[in-house]
């Protein structure tokens, strides 16, 4: 299987104490891949780094074969935030205008969502079960429903990789089981990589049904096998 | 009213403002920066005094100091993201303190006066050219620029992965924003353009139910208030800006029995049918 990211001899610091530290990374195509690790342990910097919000003071990324320094069009990346990045937005977005604008490169020199692109964020929501909720505003859906718009909003672009940061915290128990299984269903049936940054160990391993993790610890990355 | 040349030209440039301060406001409150419009209206007035003294039109004094203090707190703001609004009270301060300096040198103390709750037979011809200009530049940004202003209202990080160019978007709302706020300082009041940017889109956001909605219902109410707080000026001989501000409050404690009421009338039904949806 070909790499989608190769990550090789990364170094990272925010003050003198190396967050990363020659870490090596390497994700396949059609792989699910489990990220642990203890708070302030460089995951989400790791993230940060793959997304292009922060250099790398040593080392390379290559997403898809190129240089993450030269990538400037992310539309192979789809990502999903945190919960708390999510529930910042206060304001009545619905979901159908949520999913509207983030395809922004497909719109003209007027940067205003035209039928194209709300028939496809329509057809996106519809495909993951939220086609009731299209004209809902964003804020008024549960933490677990919110989510799944933002899973909706990251496919948008037909990605073939989907970051994301911890998208289960802080939502309850039923809406984690469905989004792990939304997961699941993402990875074997489009055949999506993925990089899952998450705490819940043991319901990830039973929901997604891997047998193996990567954590993150003194700044380079370890499988462990659970 | 309309007989007077003076009204004529108030009620022109007061529905630009109206439509224009809605629009900056709008992006303002999503992005929780109203403060900003508060910050930039106040440092205004030391343009205010510096074109006074030296004898130009005190409203260009007015843009150039909104523009040096709109893009300090972005600075500001940058250099230290920890800290919040703290970007926005210095540069507040900074700009109150010279205001209150300079209002001591400014020949003739009713002009300063004017532009601090603002003053309908103040507007000039020059004026309603000036502000046409902006008007347009910034009506057209904001339907040019409509998804990448409210991608970076919902996350200035997953705009930019989506393919927004953050600083040009932010430098050019940066820009037009403190130009209007210049601007509405003769006819709304430095003290009180900020109400205009708020009030009417926090009325919006307890009714609107999508992002276009709230757009277009702060747009018109923000019409309404000029209009009924210049009318109201003119004809019981107070300050525009002091009645565009009540009426705007009023609105608000309206709009906010009417949400109230629905939402009990709601809960009721969905009580008597059963059929609460969970969302």
């Amino acid at each position: 299987m070909s790499e989608v990211i190769k990550i090789r001899g990364l170094d990272f610091s925010y003050t003198e104490d190396p967050v990363l530290k020659n870490l090596d990374l390497s994700l396949k195509r059609g792989q699910l891949m489990v990220l642990v690790g203890e708070n302030g342990s460089g995951k989400s910097t790791l993230l940060k780094l793959l997304l292009g919000e922060l250099k790398a003071e040593a080392g390379t990324i290559e997403v898809l074969g190129e240089d993450i320094s030269k990538l400037r069009d992310y539309r192979k990346i789809g990502y999903v935030p945190q919960m708390n990045v999510v529930q910042k937005i206060a304001f009545p977005i619905t979901c159908i205008e949520l999913l509207s604008i983030a395809q922004y490169r497909e719109l003209g020199f007027i940067k205003i969502p035209g039928k194209k692109h709300k028939l496809k964020a329509s057809e996106i929501l519809t495909q993951l079960g939220l086609k009731s909720y299209r004209n809902v505003p964003f804020n008024e859906l549960s933490g677990g429903l919110q989510q799944r718009v933002m899973i909706a909003r990251a496919l948008i672009e037909d990605p073939e990789i989907i970051i994301l940061d911890e998208p289960t915290a802080g939502i309850d128990q039923d809406s984690k089981e469905q989004f792990f299984q939304l997961i699941r269903d993402l990875n074997q049936e489009r055949k999506l990589s993925m990089i899952l940054v998450t705490h819940e160990i043991e319901m990830v391993t039973e929901k997604l049904g891997i047998n193996q993790i990567y954590k993150i610890a003194k700044g380079a990355i370890e499988n462990v096998r659970v | 009213m309309f007989e007077f040349e003076f009204m004529r030209r108030a009620l022109v440039v007061g529905t630009m403002l109206s439509i224009m301060i809605p629009l900056i406001g709008v992006i303002m409150v999503n992005r929780k920066t109203s403060m900003v419009g508060d910050a930039l209206s106040h440092s205004s007035l030391a343009g205010v005094g510096i074109g006074l003294i030296m004898g130009f039109d005190p409203v260009i004094g007015a843009i150039l100091i909104c523009i040096v203090a709109a893009f300090s707190i972005e600075k500001i703001r940058k250099r230290f993201p920890q800290y919040g609004d703290m970007a926005t009270a210095i540069t507040m301060s900074f700009g109150l303190g010279l205001a209150a300096i300079l209002s001591d040198f400014a020949p003739g103390g009713n002009t300063f006066e004017a532009y601090l709750f603002g003053s309908i037979s103040s507007v000039q011809m020059r004026d309603v050219y000036a502000v046409s200009v902006v008007f347009a530049l910034v009506v057209l940004t904001s339907i040019i620029m409509y998804a990448g202003l409210l991608a970076i209202s919902v996350d200035s990080n997953l705009a930019r992965i989506s393919g927004v160019r953050i600083n040009l978007v932010n430098g050019i709302f940066t820009l037009l924003a403190a130009i209007t706020i210049a601007m509405a300082t003769k006819i709304v009041g430095a003290l009180l353009v900020a109400s205009l940017i708020v009030l009417p889109v926090a009325t919006s956001l307890m009714i609107a139910r999508s992002y276009k909605q709230a757009y277009i219902i702060s747009v018109l109410l923000g019409v309404i208030y000029m209009w009924a707080g210049i009318t109201t000026s003119f004809y019981q001989d107070i300050k525009p800006g002091g009645a565009i501000v009540l009426y705007a409050l009023l609105g608000m404690l309206i709009t906010a029995a009417f949400a109230r009421v629905r939402k009990i009338r709601n809960r009721d039904l969905e009580n008597i049918s059963g059929t609460k949806e969970v969302l």
